[in-house]
């Protein structure tokens, strides 16, 4: 074996310089039996890339049939399915929960039916409360405006001073 | 392209993407799983993969993608126990401290995933899987220079560090 040629191709291979014709013809010789003892560390590199080559997954890739589409996809959209599901349910559940909720009051009988500033109401009791209240807030906006009408009657007051004094003068 | 076209891909290149993800990712397991993830996302792509001149080096440059993803995603999820990562790699990364009792092949294995990520990337697609500079040059986005000095950084680097590990082991 010319080790001197081997040597030249190592330095090729450390400058990163060197072909795969001349890393495969490295290999080769440093798989004799005989190597310089200098040579200890690139036999054991060299050794391992060509097992490490040899090493292969454990799963094959098979064609995925309709059964396992879901298997198919990756984790990351599983995930961000469950994600999105896990939200579409709770804004079903507030949903839900929100008519629910709502005053039954609209399903009773239309005889009962009162309806105050658009609410509809069956019971004679609330219904009677409720329309007490929208007339007290009808006076108190009339009798606001009343109080603003007030202010018209000091308009009359010179009106009256005049009429006064031709009175007092006429006297 | 059709579903035996796409199966006949997937198979001649499953090994070869597992072992770069198992590089990337330094873990068998995750590197099944990221495979299998990628082939399942291709394969309901399929139909538009016809438009890729190298199939092969597209399928290596998505792989990298999609493991850089998982590295992303992993970082954010252990991202509270950082400190325990921090003390746990402290301990792995002293290869003197294993060399007892491993193998040959696991040592130089070890090493090279203790290069930095480039230099680890280009010694895989190199070394081991024998790809032309041309290719690693796709795969990786990477300039030719830039390929050559991060193979011989890495090459350089495991030669050293298996000598010094050698020493250590005579005295």
């Amino acid at each position: 074996m010319d080790w001197n040629r081997i040597e030249a191709l190592l330095d090729r291979y450390y400058d990163g310089e060197s072909t795969l014709a001349e890393e495969a013809e490295i290999k080769e010789a440093l798989q004799q039996a005989e190597v310089p003892a200098h040579l200890k560390a690139e036999t054991e590199m060299l050794g391992y890339f060509a097992q490490a080559h040899q090493e292969s997954s454990a799963t094959e890739f098979k064609q995925p049939t309709t059964n396992n589409v879901v298997a198919l996809k990756s984790r990351s959209t599983l995930n961000l399915m469950k994600r999105f599901s896990a939200a579409a349910a709770i804004v079903l559940l507030v949903g839900v929960g929100f008519t629910l909720l709502q005053p039954k009051e609209k399903n009773c009988n239309e005889q009962f039916l009162a309806k105050i500033n658009n609410q509809e109401y069956c019971d004679a009791d609330i219904a009677m409360k409720e329309a007490k209240k929208a007339l007290l807030l009808v006076s108190q906006k009339l009798n606001q405006g009343t109080e603003e009408l007030d202010h018209l009657k000091s308009l009359n007051k010179p009106n009256q001073i005049n009429s006064t004094i031709k009175q007092k003068l006429n006297r | 392209m059709t579903e035996t076209t796409f199966l006949q891909i997937a198979q001649r290149n499953q090994d070869k993407l597992f072992r770069f993800a198992r590089r990337l990712l330094k873990d068998v397991s995750a590197a099944e799983d990221a495979v299998q993830d990628l082939l399942a996302k291709l394969w309901n792509k399929r139909h538009a993969l016809n438009a890729y001149e190298n199939i092969d080096v597209f399928m290596m440059v998505a792989m990298k993608n999609h493991c850089f993803d998982e590295i992303k995603k992993s970082k954010r999820r252990t991202q509270h126990y950082a400190l325990h990562a921090v003390e746990n790699t402290a301990k792995v990364a002293t290869p003197e401290r294993q060399v007892e009792g491993i193998t040959t092949v696991a040592l130089v294995s070890q090493l090279i995933d203790e290069l930095p990520e480039t230099q680890r990337m280009v010694m895989q697609l190199r070394d081991i899987e024998q790809l032309e500079l041309k290719e690693i040059e796709d795969i990786l986005g990477l300039q030719p220079n830039a390929v050559r000095t991060n193979l011989s950084r890495a090459r350089k680097k495991v030669r050293e560090k298996l000598k010094k590990i050698h020493n250590y082991g005579l005295e």
